[in-house]
């Protein structure tokens, strides 16, 4: 048992930080722990200096990489948070459905606004990570001429493959969501709540693997401090949508709950119930600390951005 | 490490308590962890420790000694000794520093707010 506990905690190290300290460490925590098991106590601080150890690893904490390095990824953490960001967004755009029913027309006028903004800056946020994307693709001519590709096919393939079958799940659901009545879509059909379900992850998964092959290629590749600088000014406007937009889901669901608290519990006109459903909360909190983990990049990549320079 | 005139050095900063253990001898991270208990008070858990050993190995600051093993010694360099004693001097002007001001300063004055 022990010695399953402190493999799990070295399995949070980087490889290469395993494979020159692991037994070392190993040893230590056996030592320090007379012999009975890490207590929770030490297990924390082993395990807190394993994410640091990864963090420093990606340039994310620490001076060990170049500046050119840090910022790349400080650049990167923005695209991972984008990506959790968009889950986020999903989840509110899904507990919103047909909040402005459930509005009386003389309140609607905060929430509109606050809705409009986030759908507004939703746009211009994908617009400038697919302008990201698609400036760091320039860097990908040369890698894949001078045979990059065999290091960046797998997790290519693996996206690929998640992409497509998120697909033919989104195409199936549509049908069978054709032969359905609204009650049925909106969790009277337990086989179809389920399948949705399914169908979410697997698009969490599409964006995730999608990311993480972005990520991998991006580690090949030489960026050009010019190249890197403007990416680092793109993450640093995307993050401001993020946080643009978190503000706005704040503001229009404080707005909801003060004119039509009933439209989250689902409860008639005129009726109180929670104004904090599940459905709303965990797609915030995922929008908030996306835009924290984007704020810590943006602030990473564009302090190392001037000591490239 | 940096020197005297913009050190952020810390009396309790794992790196410097290590380089300090280390002054008197090589010794591996357990008897490094009690070492620096016993002169500092202060505990360093195992991943703190090995945090800062593999930093303090990456920048030539201390060596392993002899074969890998769970209870491998380490001893300072000669780069560690001199980083080792540019934090003195840095530690030693904040010391100083404080103790000259302490002298100067009134018990009363101290007492009665800022100047």
């Amino acid at each position: 048992m022990t010695d399953i506990a402190i493999r799990g905690l070295l399995r949070l190290y980087p490889r290469a930080w395993r494979v020159r300290y692991g037994d070392e460490l190993a040893g230590l925590i056996l030592q320090a722990s007379g012999g009975r098991g890490p207590s929770m106590r030490l297990s924390t601080n082993v395990a807190l200096a394993g994410v640091r150890e990864r963090l420093r690893a990606v340039g994310l904490l620490g001076n060990d990489l170049t500046p050119g390095d840090r910022t790349q990824s400080g650049v990167l953490l923005v695209l991972w948070s984008w990506m959790l960001f968009v889950l986020g967004g999903i989840g509110v755009q899904k507990a919103a459905e047909h909040w402005t029913a459930a509005v009386p027309a003389t309140k609607a006028g905060v929430p509109e606004v606050a809705f409009g903004v986030l759908v507004v800056v939703a746009a211009i946020g994908s617009v400038l990570v697919l302008a990201g994307i698609a400036y760091g693709a320039r860097a990908f001519a040369p890698f894949l001429g001078a045979g990059g590709w065999g290091h960046i096919r797998r997790p290519i393939y693996r996206a690929s493959a998640i992409t497509a079958l998120t697909a033919i799940g989104l195409l199936t659901l549509s049908i069978w969501a054709h032969h359905l009545t609204v009650a049925q879509r909106n969790g009277h059909t337990p086989a179809y709540s389920a399948a949705v379900l399914i169908w979410a992850l697997l698009f969490a998964g599409c964006l995730f693997t999608w990311a993480a092959a972005a990520v991998s290629a991006v580690r090949y590749l030489n960026l050009k401090p010019r190249l890197l600088t403007i990416e680092t000014r793109i993450a640093a406007a995307v993050t401001a949508t993020m946080a643009t937009m978190t503000i706005a889901s704040a503001i229009w669901w404080a707005a909801v709950a003060h004119s039509a608290p009933w439209f989250f519990a689902g409860t008639p006109a005129g009726t109180r119930g929670t104004v904090a459903p599940i459905n709303l909360l965990i797609p915030v909190a995922l929008m908030l600390t996306a835009t924290l983990l984007a704020s810590l990049g943006t602030r990473r990549s564009l302090h190392n951005a001037r000591l490239m320079a | 490490m940096p020197g005297p005139r913009h050190t952020t050095t810390r009396v309790n900063d794992p790196p410097v308590l290590i380089l300090t253990s280390l002054a008197s001898g090589p010794k591996h991270g357990y008897a490094l962890m009690q070492d620096i208990e016993g002169f500092a008070g202060v505990r360093l858990g195992p991943g703190s420790l090995y945090g800062a050993i593999s930093r303090l190995e990456e920048r030539g600051l201390i060596e392993p000694l002899g074969t890998v093993s769970r209870t491998r010694p380490y001893q300072l360099t000669d780069a560690g000794r001199e980083a080792l004693e540019a934090a003195l001097v840095g530690l030693r002007t904040v010391v100083d520093e404080a103790t000259t001001r302490l002298a100067r300063a009134p018990r009363v004055a101290l007492a009665g707010g800022c100047s």
